[in-house]
């Protein structure tokens, strides 16, 4: 499990890789919350997820309603196969497929 | 795999499951035609078969979902359960077994499994083709009623519990379909505010694919505690739906917009409704305005605006509500607590004694009666939590024991022989971990006992017995220890046949006085084997040794008895408990021991006269009976002469022995200590037990005193009889 956060020009990029579930929920969290600070947009890429679950989605539309709270632009970029399913199971659609620099 | 906690928990309520599967086809194999025996295979499997599917584990689900048709024609009258399919089913059994060891251990069949699993589904599906009795009987599907809403309000603990709203969502699809479903995600906090494990999630979900309310609950069956579940079917609707929105906590406006989107409210059929229902009110408060929500204990105002609807979703476990049907069924007598967490507790109950023996201790020697009072309270108080926690591990032998039956049954069935189980004293309670390590030991010896013990039927019958043969389990409370005795009527043991044998594995010498007794403890000798014919049953050699050294590792014994032409029989002997114990401390030269209170008959002291009396002989008289005698000291070598001695008069089973100790000290709670593999296979003692002054006393291992004395008895008596 790793969350990494790239800023390029006060827009935050985080990518979360490998199993984003209940057994990593925890440690994610923590690490998101550590990377809000300073960030004047926000992306969210989820393509290198490879396990994910209803925790994993649970802490992605909290950092959406965290990102509502404190005005900044949010996106979930490219979800990985696993994350598409869950989204398909829960008619959630709020996410964009593009290159991640656009 | 088996770290996924979803997994983990499947995997012990498919334990569970299996279990009963097992237990109903042992029970239709002599009356096939019970139906609650059939109801119940049906049900298990049916359970199985959605549990597996709520976890993602496919390949049990495609398996038992083929099965479970199987047996809906079972129950439905429509396939006859013939002998052939009994043990068919059976070997189905098997496989789901295997099926779910291999989840355990790699997540996955491998190809045997999956090539026998496609073998066994093409014999179902050939079962599934034959035609029915009666063509057109069965009755047509109702149809029509079938569509459903279904709200979920997932409780916080569902994610710990083991469950995925994720998962039951693809297993909804994947036996119905789901026509519409909104995620609602207003109950998630903010990133600094939400705890990642537990759940917030709810649905609404406009569903097709079951013909009556029970089975959409049986879905839900695994998490009905967690969640709070509305099943409406679609023919009810609108006042059913309209009657659900105002139950539900989130705003009408928002469920009525997510209602219509799942198609579970058409706009028409909600404004009919508003115009002219009004949910059933508490009779007291007949003037409420439509919206407001009432019941017995508060009543509560329609939020006049959303910040005040935001407080209350805060409070959604407070908000009142009508009680519409849900699924929360009758309070559980039972709970499911991790056994690590029992240990951890025993564990904690063990320091507890020991640090009270110290207060005990202090409060002794400080001769300060109203402490010594408390401290007496106080150690009564540790007792009896000490007695609660032990009664927590303890569970009835029966529900162990029963899987023998399918072991009889398989060897019934192997060897063309007729044995019945019989099991008494199944309710007789024994430390969990100890039935756990009991199990292989009490196997073998059925295995042994069916294999070579119980003769064909029809030699039974030349020999005047009844051809089916019997293996009787019996399980009972001694002092101190439960006694499990296996027996069988069969052929019984030659002490001769023993005896060649041992000498001619070199075990024993030739002409080697021994008792019967001592013969057929060599039975217990490593590559023992008296079978000439060495079946995949029993027979390699490598057996009783093994089931001896299992049972001395949890400090019981083994014994056995045979007559031969009559039957076998072998006792187990073991301790209550593994942990604490009542003990006796006792004094040998300043060095303390410990006897196990429940084996303690009495103790006196012995005067100078009756010392040297003992001295000579090996045996006293006391009320009338003979009892031998030894002195502790001479078993540890411990050496001196005290200035007097006590007798302290133990008994095991129908055996009493008297041993010599310097001082009496009183009743005390020993925790067992393990002395660990150096000491383990020390005669005499079986642990150890650290006193309120931190010193050290050893407990003794009473059984195998008794050994001792018993073995140098029967030299005394091979002495007389040369």
């Amino acid at each position: 499990m790793g969350v990494s956060l790239e800023k390029i020009e006060g827009k935050c990029i985080f990518k979360i890789d490998d199993g984003f579930t209940i057994v990593v929920a925890g440690a994610v969290r923590d690490e998101l919350a550590q990377g809000f600070s300073s960030c004047s947009e926000m992306d969210v890429d989820l393509s290198a997820i490879s396990d994910f679950d209803s925790a994993g989605f649970q802490l992605l539309i909290s950092m959406q309603k965290e990102a509502e709270e404190q005005h900044i632009p949010f996106r979930f970029l490219n979800p990985s196969q696993a994350v598409q399913t869950v989204f398909k199971l829960f008619h959630f659609d709020e996410y964009e497929e593009k290159p991640i620099d656009e | 795999m088996a770290d996924n906690p979803i997994i983990k928990t499947f995997l012990i309520e498919s334990a569970d499951l299996l279990r009963d599967m097992e237990a109903a086809l042992l029970a239709l194999e002599k009356e096939p035609q019970n139906p609650q025996m059939i109801g119940n295979l049906f049900a298990s499997v049916h359970t199985l078969k959605g549990a597996a599917g709520i976890v993602g584990v496919d390949f049990i689900q495609r398996f038992t979902h083929d099965l479970e048709n199987m047996l809906d024609r079972i129950r439905e009258n429509t396939l006859a359960l013939t002998g052939e399919i009994s043990s068919f089913l059976f070997e189905v059994y098997d496989h789901i077994v295997h099926l779910r060891a291999s989840l355990e251990a790699d997540g996955e069949p491998d190809e045997n499994l999956i090539a026998e699993g496609k073998e066994l589904t093409k014999i179902i599906n050939q079962h599934l083709e034959e035609p029915t009795p009666e063509a057109g009987a069965l009755e047509e599907p109702e149809s029509g009623n079938d569509r459903w809403h279904i709200s979920l309000r997932f409780g916080p603990d569902v994610l710990q519990n083991g469950m995925d709203p994720a998962s039951i969502i693809n297993y909804m699809g994947k036996v119905g379909k789901v026509n519409g479903l909104v995620t609602l995600t207003n109950r998630i906090p903010i990133l600094d505010k939400i705890s990642p494990e537990n759940c917030y999630l709810s649905f609404d979900i406009n569903y097709t694919g079951a013909d009556n309310r029970d089975e959409i609950e049986e879905i839900f069956e695994f998490f009905e505690d967690d969640c709070e579940i509305h099943i409406i079917p679609m023919e009810d609707a609108p006042a059913a739906i309209s009657e659900l929105i105002d139950v539900l906590p989130e705003e009408n406006s928002l469920l009525e917009s997510n209602f219509s989107q799942i198609g579970s409210l058409t706009t028409e059929g909600f404004e009919e409704n508003i115009q002219t229902e009004i949910p059933d009110k508490n009779d007291e408060d007949t003037s409420t305005e439509l919206g407001d929500i009432t019941n017995n204990d508060a009543e509560v105002e329609k939020a006049e605006s959303s910040e005040e609807l935001e407080d209350e979703k805060e409070n959604a476990g407070e908000k009142p509500k009508k009680v519409l049907p849900t699924m929360s069924g009758p309070e559980s007598q039972t709970i499911r607590v991790d056994i690590s967490k029992l240990d951890l507790l025993i564990n904690q109950v063990g320091e507890l004694v020991i640090a009270n023996s110290h207060i005990r201790q202090q409060a002794m020697d400080s001769e300060n009666q109203e402490l010594l009072k408390t401290a007496t309270d106080i150690t009564r108080l540790v007792e009896e939590i000490r007695d609660s926690t032990m009664q927590v591990r303890m569970i009835q032998i029966g529900s162990s024991l029963a899987r023998f039956h399918r072991v009889v049954r398989d060897i019934n069935h192997n060897l063309n022989k007729k044995i019945q189980l019989v099991i008494v004293g199944g309710d007789t309670e024994l430390d969990k971990t100890v039935i756990e390590k009991l199990s292989d030991p009490i196997m073998h010896i059925i295995r042994n006992s069916a294999d070579h013990g119980i003769e064909m039927p029809e030699d039974r019958v030349a020999a005047g017995k009844p051809e089916q043969g019997t293996i009787q389990i019996r399980a009972y409370n001694e002092t101190g220890v439960i006694v499990i005795k296996i027996s069988d009527d069969g052929r019984g043991i030659s002490t001769d046949k023993v005896y060649q044998k041992a000498v001619s594995r070199g075990i024993v010498a030739e002409n080697q006085q021994m008792s019967d007794h001592e013969i057929m403890k060599l039975i217990f000798e490593p590559g023992f084997s008296t079978v000439s014919n060495v079946t995949n049953i029993s027979g390699r050699g490598v057996g009783m040794d093994v089931v001896n050294r299992n049972v001395n590792a949890l400090r019981g014994t083994v014994d056995i008895d045979s007559i031969v032409g009559q039957g076998t029989e072998v006792t187990l002997r073991l301790p209550l408990s593994l942990a604490i114990i009542d003990g006796f401390l006792v004094k040998i030269s300043g060095r303390f021991f410990v006897i196990q209170m429940e084996i303690i008959m009495e103790c006196f002291v012995l005067n100078k006269k009756e010392r040297e009396e003992l001295r000579e002989r090996e045996y006293f008289k006391r009320r009338e009976e003979i009892i031998p005698h030894l002195r502790l000291r001479d078993i540890f070598n411990i050496p001196g002469e005290p200035e007097s001695e006590h007798m302290v008069v133990i008994q095991s089973g129908d055996r009493k022995v008297g041993l010599m100790v310097d001082e009496l000290r009183g009743n005390i709670q020993a925790v067992i200590k393990s002395l660990g593999r150096v000491y383990q296979n020390i005669t005499g003692v079986s642990g150890a037990t650290i006193l309120g002054d931190g010193s050290v006393a050893l407990i003794i291992d009473a059984q195998s005193i008794i050994g001792k004395i018993e073995n140098s008895l029967y030299d005394v008596e091979a002495g007389m009889e040369a």
